[in-house]
């Protein structure tokens, strides 16, 4: 058994108060991720430019709609560092990372980790 | 300060036979986001060795490399990896005072850092007898550069492994 690690997303989103995922998207059944079924975990990690928190949502789902949110806030000074590790409780085919705040710089990566037999 | 060569062979018997010192790391962030380093319940199935060999240790922050140079990182490629561990000992006969920071951060596609600087993951101070080994273990894993910096007021010879792990999360 051995972890593997798989890039999802590198990118920079401008932030604003209303909520987007971290692609852009506005429109809120508009998934970030698909085929996300086989990942155990994804650990979210960057940089944000201003010192006003960030709240994120985090949603998980299919084609039948979200069936699994949580939210929180990325805090910490300007040009700070934040991590990010989302354990959702089941494994779900749809993932929507979206955030929302006081306008500034997002610039993050988002990896998922998956176990596959050797 | 007296200085010996030992072969690796002899390292692994003093490992076996010395009992071991451990430090646990300050100012490790603790938040809801990061509860999952902190389950006591993990079971490591893959190591793999990231680093290996001997730190001059003076009054300057040095990287485990040598290097001062703090946009250098000691270790890189550690994504897929849960945890790090810092295992080693001193050389010389005086009690061992060295202190150590661990930093980290993220690179994209091509290994350009996503910001400025480093994530400071923790701080410790190793504090153990002459020719004891030490433990460090950092928790928050995943991170892809890792930046270990040792210091120490009375010059050290510091020969060290830094190792990764992969493990079940027992949740």
């Amino acid at each position: 058994m051995r972890t593997v690690i798989a890039t999802l997303y590198v990118g920079t989103l401008q932030v604003e108060a209303t909520p987007k995922d971290v692609l852009n998207q506005a429109e809120p059944l508009s998934p970030t991720f698909v085929n996300a079924a086989s990942f155990r975990a994804f650990y979210w990690t960057g940089v944000k430019s201003g010192s006003a928190p960030v709240a994120y949502m985090l949603r998980g789902g299919n084609a039948n709609g979200w069936q699994w949110s949580q939210s929180g806030q990325i805090v910490g000074n300007a040009h700070g560092w934040f991590r990010v590790v989302i354990k959702p409780p089941a494994r779900y085919d749809w993932y929507r990372v979206e955030v929302l705040g006081t306008p500034q710089t997002l610039r993050s990566k988002i990896i998922g980790a998956m176990e596959v037999a050797e | 300060m007296s200085a010996e060569r030992i072969t690796r062979r002899e390292m692994l018997k003093r490992l076996i036979v010395a009992p071991v010192g451990a430090a646990a790391l300050a100012t490790l962030p603790v938040r809801e986001a990061s509860a999952a380093a902190l389950q006591p319940h993990y079971e490591p199935y893959f190591v793999a060795v990231l680093w290996e060999g001997r730190t001059r240790c003076d009054s300057l922050w040095r990287s485990l490399k040598g290097d001062v140079v703090a946009i250098l990182p000691t270790v890189q490629g550690a994504t897929p990896y849960d945890r790090l561990y810092w295992t080693g000992y001193a050389l010389g006969s005086a009690p061992v005072n060295v202190a150590m920071r661990v930093w980290a951060r993220a690179v994209d596609h091509n290994g350009v850092s996503l910001g400025s600087g480093w994530r400071l993951i923790g701080q410790a101070t190793i504090q153990t007898p002459p020719l004891r080994w030490f433990r460090v273990e950092i928790p928050e894993g995943h991170w892809d550069e890792y930046r270990i910096e040792v210091r120490s007021a009375t010059t050290r010879l510091v020969y060290s492994r830094v190792i990764a792990s992969q493990g079940y999360w027992k949740e």
